[in-house]
């Protein structure tokens, strides 16, 4: 049987709580957690756009709003960073620089959830 | 309940919802989706599931709006809210609205599982307790008697609340029946048939407290000459009530906090730690917010102790519960007492409904015995009442203000004479007995002993 490489510590630099990932892909099997995880991964983009976009129109409820979904979204993953910043951004989501920490928050957590899946299928 | 039950999700981002689904599918459980809380309504149209699983931000109205519109139309499902992490306050709020329970994201299969699966036996508890309720159509409530619109909302949290594990605060000024309130939770959970153990923190020397609650082994202490299991471990598979908590010393909050953490319990002198499981409930008649400001309560344990909040009302607000609980009080006294009381008069009621009872039903009971120790009925009238009740009603009829009541001023007496000669009367009634004359009185022994010392030294006893 193939095994993946070790998962990342929980407070690692990316942000990824190992003890989460693990315990998902144990509890989803490792088919239905590879398809889901890489859905999460097609959707935070998105999410982030449509943060983006209420942030122009000057709508923070929609700010709010998208910034619960990335959390709730990538935390199920065991993004811990991105929920601790997204929930900055839902108590202030007039702040561009808490806007802007989500983002980068939700760049290293894809970017880090996708090089493990990637290394897990190689692996 | 189906022999396979169901579940609604309610969760607007895909991903989430198919990872719940896959997490509760394999426990035996037939799982429906919905992305939206207009999705969710018209699922509920055709579907009526056993536990809804709630994520409290949705698209198109919160979690909450969409509890509110099942409790409208009377649907019998549980709520368990999912949560993300910083919007904690609002899951606690959506238990006071009688949401089940709350998990925070991210969580483990096993963790939904349990959660809903608890979720489902208190729809079986629920069940059970409504049928009850239907044969007791006297205007109580496992052992509370009232139905003004003030104790409905106290009601409504003891049954939503009852059956979870979740710790409660109750708060309300003395007298107003908060170790009842804590009973009928422990009656109405499912730790019915374990113990309830109720210890007043006011009541102890706060030396002794610690060891009251944690117990302590033989040897500890000066005194301790015997292993004492404590409050605590005796109230293992049961419920705790931890009555005037904010008169805790910080040092025994500390320790209280560590027991509510993990669990475990350390008696005084040592060191093995003891799983305790109980579901705490306390009480004060304290603010707790401002004990917690003036740094007398530790905040961090105010916040585990205060998961829900129950706030008992002050009589005076109970419209005409004062009536329903004096005639309950009339008959188990009469019968304790061997007197033939059956009734009021419309006077003592209109009295009895007039006047404001600062010590809520302690005093209203106090009053009650005491008419039924001094007084032969069988029934209870106006002159029966303590001179303050009557009062009340006098004024309320009209009175002037600021002049005393003309009914009391030709025979009015300084206070003091009244206290001397209601004391008077009751050790007469009780043949001397002053412990009965005391519990007549609704007073401590101590207080007529002391009073009576008094009125000895001032040469006029």
């Amino acid at each position: 049987m193939v095994q993946p490489r070790p998962f990342p510590e929980p407070d690692a630099p990316d942000g990824l709580d190992g003890t989460v990932l693990a315990g998902l892909r144990a509890d989803l099997g490792a088919e239905l957690f590879l398809r889901l995880a890489r859905q999460a991964l097609a959707a935070a983009p998105e999410e982030l756009q449509q943060l983006h976009k209420a942030a122009t129109d000057a709508r923070p409820a929609g700010v709010a709003s998208a910034a619960h979904r990335l959390s709730g979204l990538l935390g199920q993953f065991g993004a811990i960073a991105v929920q601790d910043v997204a929930a900055t951004v839902e108590t202030r989501p007039d702040d561009a620089a808490a806007r802007a920490a989500l983002a980068a928050a939700v760049a290293r957590a894809c970017e880090a959830l996708s090089a493990w899946l990637e290394a897990g299928e190689e692996g | 309940m189906s022999p396979r039950p169901s579940v609604l999700v309610v969760e607007d981002i895909p991903t989430l919802a198919e990872t719940f689904r896959a997490f509760l599918e394999p426990a035996g459980m037939t799982v429906t989706v919905a992305l939206s809380g207009g999705e969710a309504r018209a699922r509920l149209e055709t579907l009526l599931p056993d536990v809804l699983v709630l994520d409290l931000h949705l698209p198109d109205m919160t979690g909450i709006d969409l509890m509110r519109w099942v409790r409208e139309r009377g649907l019998p499902c549980e709520t368990v809210i999912i949560t993300a992490r910083g919007s904690v306050q609002a899951a606690v709020d959506s238990m006071r609205e009688g949401a089940f329970d709350f998990i925070v994201k991210p969580f483990s299969a096993d963790r939904l599982r349990i959660t809903v699966k608890n979720a489902l036996e208190r729809k079986r508890l629920a069940g059970t307790l409504a049928a009850l309720q239907e044969v007791n159509g006297d205007g109580a409530f496992a052992g509370m008697v009232g139905r003004s619109a003030a104790m409905e909302p106290v009601y409504r949290i003891l049954q939503n609340v009852a059956p979870s594990t979740a710790t409660v605060f109750i708060r309300g000024e003395s007298g107003t029946g908060k170790e009842l309130c804590a009973d009928a939770l422990h009656r109405l959970s499912g730790r019915a048939d374990g113990p309830f153990i109720a210890i007043n923190c006011a009541a102890i020397p706060r030396d002794l407290l610690e060891s009251e609650v944690f117990g302590h082994v033989k040897g500890a202490f000066t005194g301790a000459s015997a292993d004492r299991k404590g409050a605590a471990l005796s109230a293992h598979g049961g419920t705790l009530f931890l009555d005037e908590v904010c008169e805790m010393d910080l040092g025994l909050q500390a320790k209280m906090l560590r027991f509510l953490q993990t669990r475990t319990v350390q008696r005084v002198g040592e060191d093995k730690a003891r799983p305790c499981d109980v579901r705490i409930v306390c009480a004060s008649n304290r603010d707790p917010e401002a004990e917690v400001r003036a740094g007398r309560l530790r905040e961090d344990l105010f916040y585990r102790l205060n998961v829900v909040a129950l706030a008992l009302p002050p009589l005076r607000d109970r419209d005409d519960d004062v009536l329903l609980i004096a005639r309950h009080v009339l008959a188990s006294v009469s019968a304790e007492e061997g007197r033939l009381f059956a009734d009021f008069t419309p006077e003592a009621e209109r009295a009895l409904l007039a006047y404001g009872w600062p010590g809520n039903v302690r005093e209203l009971q106090n009053v009650i015995r005491s008419v039924v120790v001094l007084n032969t009925g069988p029934q209870v009238t106006a002159g029966m009442l303590p001179p303050e009740v009557l009062a009340a009603e006098l004024v309320g009829a009209g009175l002037p203000s600021g002049s005393p009541p003309r009914a009391l001023a030709e025979g009015i007496r300084p206070l003091d004479d009244v206290i001397r000669g209601t004391i008077e009367a009751a050790v007469v009634a009780c043949g001397g007995n002053i412990p009965r004359a005391a519990s007549a009185l609704g007073v401590a022994p101590s207080t007529i002993y002391r009073r009576l010392q008094g009125w000895r030294d001032e040469g006029g006893g």
